[in-house]
């Protein structure tokens, strides 16, 4: 698919979520706009259950309408139909398609009870709080039957406490559904999906099960989605050779001979920071040696990001010698910690 | 609702932002005697006609047969009027709100042409299209339709002028809240014609309403697109500004209490328009 500079082609199994996980601006919400018909791609493809979605090509043009999908959307915003009661916004699909009045009240008022928001079927959009409008909207999205249910960030826009429980209601109905779910948040992806396709800069550089993707990933823009440090180098017995010559060891993940790419991965609580200048005892095993590129507070510690590792360093600690970006530290990996395996050849396939 | 949730019911999900902060602080100390001498504009006028009106003989002024003719015909005239801007308002405004098509801009522009043309432009041109020896006319004379100095022609010149009124309104108010509830409605599996008439309708019901109103209201005071196109016949095409300017010459009284009928329906008009029937959205 091609608009808006997004380039992308993604699989979801049946019955299972994939998140599209990418920050704001990387072509999630235009990915998602696409499947469901509002928006039109320059050139693109879709298939569900086998069966042609749509299809724009030099040599074909079938492009349905939004109506005649099998596909559901959900919203960053709720947006329930501010003149009709939560009820009436759930049965609104229902009545659309030609069901009775009280079928549809029916069928409603059974998704308003799957999402816990029944006390609410009277209710006018405009008296619910965020979190409340959202299960409703979900319960709206339910009820028309999608195959597909497409989530475009459902719950940015809510305050935390409502979050807590929309997420809760969603990893409820996203069980043995097959559902999209576009994000930039990693809690959400790892809570809710299965499978996990990371996106930057309109092109999917990784994707797998979600937990593979965040413990194992690939590209350096997963690893700081993650959280995590990321070198790749060249596999030697017990871990691998950066390209300077820098010997990093590790525990293997995987069975792949010496002398093949591979990634190593460690997160920040294994990793020690130490100032080159500090004047401190410098620790030599497993260790590198990097630049500062950036530092910022986080929770009790300092966090330093450092040729492509991520440490935290205690603030007591860091009183005295602040580190700043630009200093030369050394790094020191936990080698019981830090996981090495298999590298892609090419970004984009799924090796995960 | 869950005992989690920390919001109280029955808190606006959107809070209006201007609602926070008192507006009045903002205002230059300068402006508002300005603002006074052009209320005392429109106001002085309204005052000195009401002052002229001789309240004895104001019944016997406003249901004599001439009065009563022109009442009765502005009313049934403004009302046809009014159902034909919904009519054709509704889809302009829609096409031009919701369509891209080549020369929209210039599209737009020539649908409010009627606004800032003076009516008596406007009905020689009505008349020039319509008329026996119009553009039209000859095709209408082979159908034995005949709307020059007519009561259609009374309509026809009242829905030219009041039409863009009715699109302006509607077309701003589908612009600024945008096709978003129309996108969840598709997904939602309606058609385009059921999301219409259970999305789009409702929700700018508030603009049509305040469209229509304001149709109505010039409907009714149309004057010079009417004497051009319809002429000046009593009971056919003479309505009651035409009846007020007829009158001014002959009996100044009866002139005077038609005005201020027309100023009591128009100030009841402004009222129904401007009670912002959207403000209670937000809650």
């Amino acid at each position: 698919m091609a608009s808006r500079g997004l380039n992308a082609r993604v699989t979801v199994e049946p019955g299972r979520t994939l998140a599209l996980l990418g920050p704001n601006g990387s072509g999630k919400s235009s990915l998602l706009g696409v499947l469901a018909g509002l928006l039109r791609p320059d050139a693109g493809s879709a298939r569900l259950g086998g069966v042609e979605l749509f299809e724009i090509s030099p040599s074909a043009v079938r492009w349905p309408r939004p109506d005649e999908r099998p596909i559901g959307l959900l919203g960053q915003e709720p947006l329930l139909f501010p003149h009709l009661s939560a009820l009436d916004n759930v049965a609104f699909s229902a009545r659309a398609t030609g069901s009775s009045r009280s079928d549809a009240r029916e069928l409603a008022m059974s998704w308003l009870r799957a999402v816990d928001a029944e006390s609410l079927a009277q209710s006018r959009p405009g008296a619910l709080s965020g979190g409340e409008a959202q299960r409703v909207a979900i319960a709206r999205a339910l009820a028309a039957g999608p195959s597909v249910l497409l989530l475009d960030e459902p719950l940015a826009a809510l305050d935390v406490d409502s979050a807590v429980t929309v997420r809760a209601v969603l990893a409820d109905v996203l069980r043995d559904r097959t559902a999209v779910l576009a994000t930039h948040n990693v809690v959400d992806a790892s809570m809710l999906a299965d499978d996990i396709a990371v996106l930057h800069s309109g092109l999917i550089v990784e994707s797998g099960p979600a937990r593979n993707v965040l413990a194992r990933p690939q590209h350096p823009f997963t690893a700081r989605m993650a959280g995590r440090g990321l070198i790749r180098g060249m596999r030697t017995e017990s871990g691998i050779r950066m390209q300077d010559g820098t010997e990093l060891l590790g525990a293997p993940a995987d069975d792949a001979p010496a002398g093949t790419d591979a990634m190593l991965t460690v997160r920040p609580g294994a990793v020690r920071v130490t100032q080159v200048d500090s004047g401190t005892q410098r620790p030599t095993r497993n260790t590198l040696t990097a630049t500062i590129t950036a530092v910022e507070t986080h929770a009790e510690s300092l966090r330093v990001w450092a040729g492509g590792l991520i440490a935290d360093l205690d603030l007591e600690r860091a009183r005295d010698h602040a580190p700043t970006r630009g200093d030369a530290v050394t790094l020191q990996i936990d080698p019981a910690v830090a996981v090495v395996y298999r590298a892609c050849a090419t970004r984009g396939i799924i090796c995960n | 609702m869950t005992a989690s949730t920390p919001i109280l019911p029955g808190t606006p999900a959107v809070q209006r932002h201007d609602s926070h902060w008192a507006s009045a602080g903002y205002v230059p100390p300068w402006l508002p005697p300005i603002a006074v001498a052009g209320a005392l504009l429109i106001l002085v006028p309204l005052i000195s006609m009401a002052t002229r009106v001789e309240w004895a003989n104001f019944g016997a002024l406003v249901t004599s047969p001439s009065s009563l003719a022109a009442l009765a015909l502005s009313l049934r005239t403004s009302l046809a009027a009014t159902a034909l801007c919904i009519l054709l308002g509704v889809p302009m405004a829609m096409v031009l709100a919701r369509v891209d098509f080549p020369l929209k801009s210039l599209a737009r522009t020539l649908v409010l042409v009627p606004l800032v043309l003076p009516p008596v432009v406007g009905g020689l041109a009505l008349l020039y299209a319509f008329g026996r020896r119009g553009l039209l006319g000859g095709v209408m004379n082979l159908l034995g339709i005949d709307i020059a100095f007519s009561t259609t022609a009374v309509v026809l010149a009242q829905t030219f002028v009041a039409l863009p009124f009715m699109v302006l309104t509607l077309e701003s108010a589908l612009r600024s809240r945008g096709a978003r509830y129309e996108g969840v409605a598709a997904t939602l599996g309606a058609r385009r014609g059921y999301a219409f008439r259970h999305v789009t309708l409702p929700l700018m019901w508030p603009a049509l309403v305040a469209g229509t109103v304001l149709c109505f209201a010039r409907a009714l005071g149309e004057f010079g697109a009417t004497l051009t196109f319809a002429g000046s016949l009593e009971g056919v095409t003479r309505t009651v500004p035409l009846e007020i300017y007829l009158q001014r010459e002959v009996d100044p009284d009866a002139a005077v209490a038609l005005s201020l009928l027309l100023i009591v329906i128009a100030l009841v008009i402004v009222g129904l328009a401007y009670r912002r029937p959207g403000s209670r959205r937000a809650q």
